[in-house]
Parts: structure tokens; C-alpha cells; sequence
């Protein structure tokens, strides 16, 4: 993996700025409105000014100017409507793009990327990554260039009033766009930080005195825990009360910055019209736009704080888009599997020194239980993903029917090999889905044979909707052991030449794990690989095979 | 941004007294909300109050009066000043209200959770409560801090400056008043609308951000039965599609932000209009104008920004909903008094004539039976023949429809549900270990400090595992004991008990879930247990069964015979056909 750091701030805000090239006339259309829907707002206290200045003279307004006044009313509603609209189609559209991205580069990466405990979590990380970025596209990108654009036509208007107030304003806008917000952005992120911690501590606490309430009734100590609990919540709303009270400080900062600034411009500007270098009206015209003005510099208060979380997303993200992908490319294959012969084989794994195997050599043979047995992290799982060519051997060849497996095709392999993981894979979706993945060929008939033969046809007719009962991981109808036989269903619809089943009772009791095994042994034809650190699991293989200190001991 | 659950109408009642409820959790704590909101509204008087002088100091000018600059600018700076030592002061009153609130919500969380015993009905539920209780209280921060604080701005601040408007120009406060009540009709207008939408495109809008981790959750089992590009395909038509259909959303519902800005400045230069007639008539002055056309815009503003947060306090209401639903449902539990006390040796449990019925349906028919201390009482048979219903009954959870429970002689129907708890320990595998270390979960029932606890274990030979772990009895079990196997989890449950020593024990399929060789070492637990105490043992696991002293076994009809093992074996035959079943079932482990 590259070190994530490498990519450069400035690269990585190039590489951003490049993904969203197509959304450029979005992007644009939105800070047009928001300028055009800011200028309404300038506009409509000024041409009052300048009504009443002719007022003041004698002239009594139009009605039209009334039918003007409230257009502009109209229109600063319409603008506002559009801004928002195009930034959340940025919005919108950035995460649905990123999204795919990623999707697409994690099935390209699958299976080697993906084939570890953590990666659950590496998952969860990226799509807050991704929600980040969205953040930034949206609402970040769009304000600024809102700003840059206000912060132009204002300073050329107050410099033709007086070039003196247009440094005045300048000087303004810098400090409450980019002064404040940094400087409290360094106060703020250690409080932040020191906030999120101290939160997720008393979360965790809180749900697991929850969780555990009946232990804590049954052993009397409900009141030790909500003493506890009392405790830690007073650390937390002491950070919490930190970080409000820094918000809270920065919004009265930013108060006095405005009336400071508006108290130094209005004076230059009566300064002005006493010594008669401003007309008197133009400088109150001035003076109300510029008490007017700052609504979008102060959007731009806390986006330090978002700049950094975005910047670290996409540098994870890159790397994660960079990352490069295992060739599984190859000659076709579409015999059936009939032989497989293991010849001097070394492996270790791309990012870890240590080998797992050396020299290893074996001949496995077909229609027979062959058991591996072993601890945890001494290469079982290893050994079947070589043999599924989800990594390469680094030395001597793995023989398929004759060939090295390594020129041929890793999916062309996979599709005559069904794996059956540790922990059942469950998907959103009905059971039917979870079983073909919308294999339209697949008759519901062959899928209740299948279930039958696995004893768990009655169990799926007997849910709410049968085979069209929606279930997750988090579903609650199956027992372990009756996903574990879903699983096994799945697997005998894909029809495999050689089934390979990954720790498949180490969740069961052992009534379940014997009638697991029971159907293995009726049901599975072809190469059966029976992977368990259990020795009862493995007793029922015809073969087995030890992984003692990087080879391959044949038990039995 | 991403709807995932389909929001069901509050009526409006509902919706006042949910609000009410949650205003009043604030409790003392509304002094230091409206202390702030005073302290805000005094700021914001400094604000009025500069304007007023500019508009005045313009007004001189245009008359050619002698001004002087250097006095206004003074003045100013005074007020802003005054306005920033006042923000000051009103630092310390920010978020006390909400904390004090949200922390009461928690505190009566963990209060009922108590009162249920941590048990509920459905499992499902427990899982949804328990987001509610960690995620879902802090949300209403929103309400508590922002959401009151800012109403309570526009209450005063309106108020204050339609007051000065009405005095100056009381046309332009009529103007505002006209214009007041097009803001929250358009929220509710907007809400009604954006309800039937989503009604309508209900079917799309799923919860993708879930989907696309589930989808790659699964990868490699998509890649291995190769539809790993088939749900790539799909992954991004519905991601698509969830695009499309929020923005169709999004269209009406931001049409309420434009048409609130809309309102907003359609009401400052309407008003601003009939200003300037009205000065062109001699009837307002250039100050009085100036001074209005500054201040228009605090009238609308804060309007506009608690219309923008009607729709938090829509969800902050859909949140209480599930929060007091959940709360109020702890007053169901009866809450009678017993005053009898049990005797503090129990020798014996007898069941007299113990029958059980739920919904009309008879779960529990007619036991009699006398369970003593220092065996091994399984209770045996097939799952859902009512093994843990007998449980809860001794542990008092559940009542007896007829007959009775006796622990020595006494009754426990006129023994109050603590005295029984302190004496019965219920254990599954359910049991629950805390995330923290070995050593922590151990004492929960013991005052035995790491020393003496060490000696014990290894006196009695238990928990051997331990001595392997690198960190040994302080190693960090991880939530619910998730960084543990199963086996050792089980153990770690086992031995907690142990620990406890109770009168009375009840291991619920204690010795489930785990390889054959962990289930003995769980049963010697068990037996260990039972020489000090009384011991019920469930279990559908015929091979420690047998292994008990006496069994209470429960066949398919609901008919119950006890004995000991051995003979129940020669007298039951579909005993005896369990027990040889899972012999050759289990012949496989062992060949």
C-alpha cells in the first residue's frame, strides 16, 4: 500500500478539482445565482436610499418603482432557489460518483483486497471518506468562489465611491473569510478532537451498561454503573461545553469585527462627505451596503475545520483508487477439475516478509473429504486461496489437471469452485436473491430441492413470505447454524467441481456441526476441502492434512 | 441527507404535548435559556442602537448641521464594546439547558432499562432502543440548543423592532405584520407536499450509503459465484436512482428556502416603498428612513431562520415520539410491594402442581417436583416445549397460572421480585460480558481482589486459558466478549457465577453453541456449582443430561415425567429415541 501521506495537498486538490470537471456548468450556475440573488439583496435598500433622496427633493416615486422593489423581491427568492438546488445537484451527483468509483475499484480489487478481518472497518472508513468529500464539493467549493466574485464587484464599487473604503472592506472580508475561522479552527480541533473521544468512550460505556442490564441487576450493581455513568457524562459536557463556548466566542469575535469595521467605514465615509470628496448620497448608499454585505463571508466561518477532514479523505481515497490491481487475467478454462497437484510451493503474502509456505508439495485426489487441520494463522485458508488463485504462488507451480493453474483465467477457476466462508455472507435481500443472485434459471423447485437436501426447506416455508422474505446480517429468523445451511444451499446451486468449506462449525454446538457434516458428506461430489482447527470436524474426511511449520503433513 | 425510515404522520396533538414534555425536561435549567436569550437581546439592542446613530449623524449631514465625527465614532465603539462584554457574560449559559436535558433523558433510560431487567420483549427492538439511547437523545441538541435558543431571539427581537417601527412608521409595522404569517404557511405547505412525494417515490428511496457497505461487505462471496459486476451494474443504477429521486424531492422541498427569502425581502422593499412616500409626503424624516431601512432586515431574519429550522423540530418530534413511547412503557410493569422475606439458606425448590398458560395456549401442565441443593435438576426436551418459560417462573418474571413455587416453605408469590432476584442467578449464553477485562467481569459478583481471585481459579482448576493470554485475566474481552471464542466466553460466564454464589442457579443451554470438547469443560462448571447450591440445568443436549442427577423431561405433548436419567431412559421411550438419535448423529465427530 502507498504511504498515504505521499500524495501532495496540492496535487490531491488538482486530482479533486479534475473529478468534478463535468460539473462545471452546475458548479458555475450556482455561484451565479448566489451572486445574482446577493446583488438583490444590495439592491433593494439602496434604491430605497436613492427613492428618498428624490423624495427629499421633491419627487414623489412612481408606483412602477413599487411593482420594481417587489420583482426584485421575487427574484432574490428564485435565485436563492436556484443556488441551492444546483449545489445539492453537486452534491448529489459527486457522491453517487464516488461511490461508484470506489465500488468499482474494490470489485476489481476483490477478492485479495478485501480478504481480511479488518476490512469491515477499512469499508466503513472509506464511505464516511466519501460522505467527507461530498461535503466539500457542496458546500465548500461553491461559497468560496461565491465570495472571491462578491468580494470583486464590491471592492470596484467602494473604490469608485472612495478608494480608501474598498481597502477598509477588503480588510474586513480577509478577516472574517479567512482570519478568524483559522485562528479558531487551531483553537477549535484539539477541543474537537478531545470532544469526539471523550463522547465515543461514554457511548460505548452507556450501550454497554444497557446491553448488560440484566448481569447488572442480577449481580446488584446498577447503582456502581450509574455513578460511573454520571461521572463520565460530566467529563463529557465539560469538553462538550469547551467547544460550545469556543463556537460562541467566534460568533462574538466576528460580531465586534462587523461593528468595529462598520463604525471605521461609516466614519471615513461622513469624513468624506464633511470634506466633500463623497456625495452624500453615494457614501449612504455605500454605507448600507456595506452594513448589508456579509452574509457569505460568514458562511465561510467554519470551513478550515471541513478543508482538512476532506483533504485527509481524499488522500485515503486516492490511495485507495490507486492501489494496484492482481492480474487475474489468463487463458480460458472450462474443463471440470480433475486433478490437482501441488509442486514445491513457496507463498507469502505481497505485504507481509514471512513465507507461509516453503516447499510444500501434495497430490490431492478427487471425491474424497480431504480435512485441514491446524491453528488459527497457520495457512489453511491460505492454501485454498492459492488454489483459487486469489494470489500467485511466489515459487514452484500449483498443477491443474496437468497445467499451471497460474496461466489460466482466476474467474474461469472460480466459477467451478464454491467457498464456503467462516461467517455466512447474508445480503439484503430476499432469500431467493440470497441463494441464485438473480440466476433467473434457477427454478424455485431446484432451489427447495437444494434447501431439502440441506434440511432447511421447511424452516425457509415456514417464514412470513417464503422464499421472498427479506433477510440481513442483522436478521434474527435463522440460527447460526441454519445460515451456515443457507450457505451450503447457495453453494450447491452453483453446481461446483470442487467445494471448499473455510471453518464452518466453529460457531455451531456440536449437534448442529454433526448434521453439517452429515451433509456434506451426502451432498458434496468432486475435490471436498474441509478447513477446521476442530478435530471432530475434520475426523469425517477420508484424507487429512496437517500445516505444521510451513508444510503440509499428511495425518491420515 | 438519506431518508431510511418512512415517516408516519404525529397528529397534531400528539405533536404539542411531545413538545411540551421536552421543553419541561429542561427543568431549572430554563433560567440559564432565557438568561442568555436576555443577554443575546441586550447585544442586540447595541446593534439597533448604532444603527439609530448612523441614521441620525446622516440625517445632520443632509441638513448641513455641525456634526461631530470624532463623538459618533466614540459612541459606537462604546456600544460595540458594551454589545462584545456582554457576549461575554453569556458564554457561560451556552448549551447548559440541553446538556442538563439530554443527560435526564439518558439517566431515565438507564432507570427503565432496570426496571425491565434488561429484558424485552422482542430482540429486534432492543437493538433500535439501544440507538435511540446512544445516538438518538443527543440529537435533540438541536431542539434544546439551537432550535429554543433561536426562537426565543425572534420572539424578542421582533417584538422589539416592530415596536420601534410602529412608533416611527406605524404603515411599515402594518406591512410586517401583513407579512409575518406567509412564513410558516409556506413550512407547512411545503411539509404536506413533500409528504405525498416521498409517498410516492417511496419504492426508491432506499437506504444506499447501507447498500453499497453491505454489497461490498460481500464482495468476495459475490466474486466467488461470479455476480460481482452484475451487483456493480445494479449498485450503480440504484445509486442513480436514489440520486434522481431525492433531487425531485429536493426541487419542492427547497422551494420553501427561495420563498421564504422571497417573503422576506418582498416585505423589506414593500414596506421600504410606502417609507419613501411617506417621506416625500413630509410625513417621516431622512433619520426615521435610514433607521427603518437598516433595521427591516432584523425583523425578517430571524423569522427565516427559525422557519429553517421548522424541519429539525419535525424530526426532533419524530425523535421523542420514539423516546417517550419507550419511556412511558415502564409504567405497564406493576409495581406491588411484598413484605415477606426468604429464609437465607435454600435447601429446596418444590413445584407444586406448577401449570402455565400464555394467550389461552397451555405451555406448562401440570409439575410437581422437589429440586434439591447439591444435584444436578436437568430439565430436557426439545426447544419450544416451554424449558425457559419454568425458568422465568422460578425467577418470579413470569406468574403461575395455577399451583405454586416454594423455595424451602415459602411461597414466593408473597415474596417481592428483588428478594427472589438476590437469590436465584439466571446464566445463558446470552449472559452478557462487559468490554472490559477478564478481571472486571469476574468481580461483578465477588469482592475477592486479583490475588486472592488468581489463587481461587487455580485452586479449582478453572478458567485455564488465561494463564496462555498475553495479557492473562486483564486482557480486554471487547464488547459482549466478541474478542474472545465462544468457549471462553462461556466459561468467563460460568466462572462470574460461581463467584456470585447464590442460592439458587439456573444455566439456560449453558453448554450450547461450542464444540464438544468446550461443552464438558462448561458442564464441569455446573457441577462445580452444584455442590454448594441448587442447580437447574436446561439443555436439549442429551449427552450432559444424562450425566444429571435427576431430570424433569418434557415430551412433545407437554407431558412431563421425572426421575433419574437412567431410569426415565428404560420408562421414555421418546427419551430414550433423543438420546440414541444424537449418539449416532454424533458418531460422525468421532470416527
Amino acid at each position: 500500500m502507498n504511504n498515504p501521506a505521499e500524495i501532495s495537498t496540492r496535487r490531491l486538490v488538482k486530482r479533486m478539482m479534475g473529478l468534478v470537471k463535468h460539473l462545471k456548468l452546475q458548479i458555475g450556475i450556482a455561484v451565479v445565482f448566489a451572486v445574482l440573488g446577493f446583488l438583490a439583496t444590495i439592491l433593494i435598500p439602496s434604491i430605497i436610499v436613492d427613492l428618498g433622496f428624490k423624495g427629499l427633493a421633491g419627487k414623489v416615486p412612481q408606483i412602477t418603482m413599487l411593482l420594481v422593489l417587489f420583482c426584485l423581491g421575487v427574484l432574490r427568492g428564485l435565485f436563492r432557489y436556484g443556488e441551492h438546488y444546483f449545489g445539492h445537484y453537486v452534491a448529489f451527483k459527486t457522491l453517487a460518483n464516488f461511490r461508484k468509483l470506489v465500488f468499482q475499484k474494490l470489485q476489481r480489487l476483490a477478492p485479495a483486497k478485501l480478504d481480511n478481518q479488518d476490512s469491515g472497518s477499512m469499508l466503513k472508513m472509506i464511505s464516511e471518506d466519501i460522505e467527507a468529500l461530498e461535503v466539500f464539493f457542496a458546500h465548500t467549493i461553491p461559497p468560496i468562489l461565491t465570495a472571491s466574485s462578491i468580494t470583486l464587484i464590491l471592492t470596484l464599487y467602494f473604490w469608485n465611491v472612495a478608494p480608501s473604503l474598498a481597502i477598509i472592506g477588503l480588510i474586513t472580508y480577509a478577516i472574517l473569510a479567512v482570519g478568524l475561522p483559522k485562528v479558531f479552527a487551531a483553537y477549535l480541533q484539539p477541543l474537537l478532537k478531545k470532544q469526539a473521544i471523550a463522547r465515543k468512550k461514554y457511548i460505548s460505556y452507556f450501550s454497554d451498561s444497557l446491553q448488560g442490564m440484566k448481569e447488572l441487576v442480577q449481580f446488584k450493581q446498577t447503582q456502581r454503573y450509574f455513578n460511573l455513568l454520571t461521572t463520565k457524562s460530566k467529563q463529557v459536557n465539560a469538553q462538550e461545553k469547551d467547544v460550545s463556548v469556543a463556537q460562541y466566542l467566534q460568533s462574538a469575535v466576528t460580531f465586534l469585527v462587523i461593528g468595529l469595521a462598520l463604525i471605521v467605514f461609516a466614519s471615513l465615509t461622513l469624513l468624506g462627505i464633511e470634506h466633500e470628496t463623497i456625495n452624500l448620497q453615494k457614501g449612504v448608499t455605500a454605507i448600507i451596503i456595506f452594513a448589508t454585505s456579509f452574509a457569505p463571508y460568514l458562511e465561510l466561518s467554519r470551513l478550515p475545520l471541513g478543508f482538512k477532514r476532506a483533504i485527509n479523505a481524499a488522500r485515503q481515497v486516492f490511495v485507495l483508487l490507486d492501489e494496484p490491481e492482481f492480474n487475474k487475467d489468463g487463458v480460458a478454462f472450462n474443463e471440470s477439475i480433475d486433478e490437482l497437484e501441488l509442486n514445491k510451493i513457496a507463498f507469502a503474502y505481497p505485504t507481509r516478509k514471512q513465507a507461509i509456505f516453503e516447499d510444500v508439495s501434495a497430490t490431492f485426489e478427487k471425491h474424497k473429504i480431504i480435512g485441514l487441520i491446524g491453528p488459527s494463522g497457520s495457512g489453511k485458508s491460505t492454501l485454498m486461496k492459492l488454489i483459487m488463485r486469489w494470489y500467485n504462488v511466489t515459487n514452484g507451480e500449483i498443477k491443474l489437471n496437468k497445467h499451471d493453474l497460474k496461466q489460466y483465467n482466476a474467474k474461469d477457476i472460480q466459477q467451478h469452485i464454491a467457498y464456503i466462508p467462516q461467517i455466512p455472507q447474508i445480503f439484503k435481500q430476499t432469500i431467493r436473491e440470497n441463494l441464485t443472485f438473480g440466476n433467473v434459471a434457477i427454478t424455485d423447485e431446484q432451489i427447495l430441492v437444494a434447501a431439502q437436501k440441506c434440511h432447511i426447506k421447511e424452516k425457509v416455508l415456514a417464514t412470513k413470505q417464503g422464499l421472498d422474505t427479506i433477510i440481513s446480517s442483522e436478521q434474527k429468523i435463522f440460527s447460526a447454524g441454519e445460515l451456515q445451511r443457507l450457505e451450503l444451499t447457495r453453494a450447491l446451486l452453483k453446481n461446483a467441481d470442487c467445494y471448499v468449506f473455510d471453518e464452518p462449525t466453529s460457531n455451531l454446538d456440536s449437534l448442529n456441526e454433526a448434521a453439517f457434516l452429515q451433509v456434506i458428506r451426502d451432498q458434496c461430489k468432486g475435490y471436498v476441502f474441509l478447513i477446521s482447527h476442530r478435530p471432530s470436524t475434520v475426523a469425517c474426511s477420508d484424507v487429512i492434512y496437517k500445516i505444521v511449520d510451513k508444510k503440509l503433513i499428511r495425518t491420515k | 441527507m438519506e431518508q431510511t425510515k418512512k415517516p408516519e404522520k404525529i397528529s397534531r396533538s400528539r405533536r404539542k404535548a411531545l413538545l411540551k414534555r421536552l421543553k419541561a425536561e429542561i427543568g431549572i435549567y430554563q433560567r440559564d435559556l432565557y438568561l442568555a436569550a436576555f443577554l443575546g437581546w441586550l447585544q442586540f439592542l447595541t446593534r439597533i442602537a448604532s444603527f439609530y446613530l448612523i441614521a441620525q449623524i446622516i440625517a445632520q449631514l443632509f441638513l448641513e448641521k455641525k456634526i461631530n465625527i470624532g463623538v459618533f465614532f466614540w459612541q459606537l465603539v462604546i456600544l460595540s464594546v458594551f454589545g462584545f462584554g456582554v457576549a461575554l457574560l453569556a458564554r457561560k449559559y451556552q448549551g447548559t439547558a440541553s446538556q442538563y436535558a439530554r443527560n435526564n433523558l439518558k439517566q431515565r433510560f438507564f432507570e427503565v432499562f432496570q426496571k425491565h431487567s434488561g429484558e424485552f420483549e422482542h430482540k429486534t427492538s432492543v437493538a433500535d432502543i439501544l440507538t435511540i439511547a446512544s445516538q438518538g437523545i443527543d440529537t435533540l441538541d438541536t431542539y434544546f440548543n439551537r432550535y429554543l435558543t433561536s426562537s426565543l431571539r425572534t420572539y424578542f427581537n421582533c417584538a422589539t423592532v416592530l415596536v420601534i417601527v410602529a412608533i416611527i412608521f406605524p404603515l411599515g409595522g402594518l406591512i410586517f405584520l401583513i407579512c409575518l404569517p406567509f412564513i410558516p404557511i409556506s413550512i407547512v405547505f411545503m411539509q404536506k407536499r413533500s409528504r405525498k412525494i416521498m409517498q410516492h417515490y417511496w419504492a426508491t428511496y432506499m437506504d444506499v450509503g447501507n447498500l453499497f457497505i453491505d454489497d461490498l461487505k460481500g464482495m468476495n462471496t459475490l466474486y466467488t459465484y461470479n455476480v460481482d459486476e452484475k451487483y456493480a451494474k445494479s449498485f450503480v443504477k440504484k445509486a442513480e436512482q436514489f440520486r434522481l429521486s431525492t433531487m425531485e424531492l429536493l426541487k419542492f422541498q427547497l422551494q420553501s428556502v427561495g420563498y421564504m427569502d422571497g417573503v422576506m425581502y418582498i416585505g423589506v422593499g414593500v414596506s421600504g416603498f410606502f417609507a419613501v412616500l411617506a417621506l416625500a409626503h413630509g410625513q417621516l424624516s431622512l433619520a426615521s428612513l435610514l433607521f427603518f431601512v437598516l433595521i427591516a432586515a432584523e425583523f425578517f431574519a430571524p423569522i427565516r431562520e427559525s422557519g429553517y429550522g421548522m424541519h429539525l423540530v419535525m424530526m426532533n418530534t419524530r425523535m421523542a415520539d420514539r423516546i417517550y413511547s419507550f419511556l412511558d412503557s415502564v409504567d405497564e410493569i406493576d409495581k406491588e410491594v411484598k413484605t415477606e422475606n426468604l429464609e437465607d439458606d435454600i435447601k429446596q425448590i418444590e413445584l407444586k402442581n406448577l401449570s402455565f398458560s400464555y394467550d389461552n395456549n397451555e405451555i406448562l401442565k401440570k409439575i410437581t417436583v422437589k429440586i434439591k441443593k447439591g444435584n444436578i435438576f436437568a430439565i430436557a426436551g426439545e426447544s419450544g416445549l416451554g424449558k425457559t418459560t419454568l425458568a422465568k417462573l422460578i425467577q418470579k418474571q413470569l406468574k403461575p397460572t395455577e399451583g405454586e413455587i416454594l423455595f424451602n416453605t415459602q411461597d414466593i408469590a408473597k415474596v417481592d421480585v428483588q428478594m427472589v432476584q438476590q437469590k436465584v442467578l439466571y446464566v445463558s449464553p446470552d449472559s452478557y460480558l462487559f468490554n472490559t477485562s477478564i478481571y472486571e467481569n469476574l468481580t461483578l459478583g465477588t469482592t475477592k481482589n486479583k490475588k486472592e481471585l488468581l489463587d481461587w481459579l487455580k485452586e479449582k482448576n478453572l478458567l485455564a486459558f488465561v494463564d496462555k493470554l498475553p495479557e492473562g485475566i486483564d486482557t480486554r474481552v471487547g464488547e459482549n466478549g466478541k474478542l474472545l471464542s465462544p468457549g471462553q466466553r462461556q466459561q468467563i460466564i460460568c466462572a462470574r457465577a460461581l463467584l456470585a454464589q447464590r442460592s439458587i442457579y439456573i444455566f439456560d443451554e449453558m453448554t450450547s453453541s461450542v464444540d464438544s470438547e468446550t461443552e464438558q469443560i462448561l458442564f464441569d462448571y455446573i457441577k462445580l456449582t452444584a455442590e454448594n447450591a441448587i442447580v437447574v440445568f436446561i439443555s436439549h443436549k442429551m449427552r450432559q443430561v444424562i450425566q444429571a442427577d435427576e431430570v424433569l423431561f418434557i415430551n412433545k405433548k407437554r407431558e412431563n415425567t421425572v426421575g433419574q436419567p437412567q431410569k426415565v431412559l428404560e420408562s421414555v421411550s421418546e427419551f430414550k429415541q433423543l438420546v440414541e438419535t444424537q449418539n449416532r448423529l454424533e458418531a460422525i465427530l468421532h470416527e
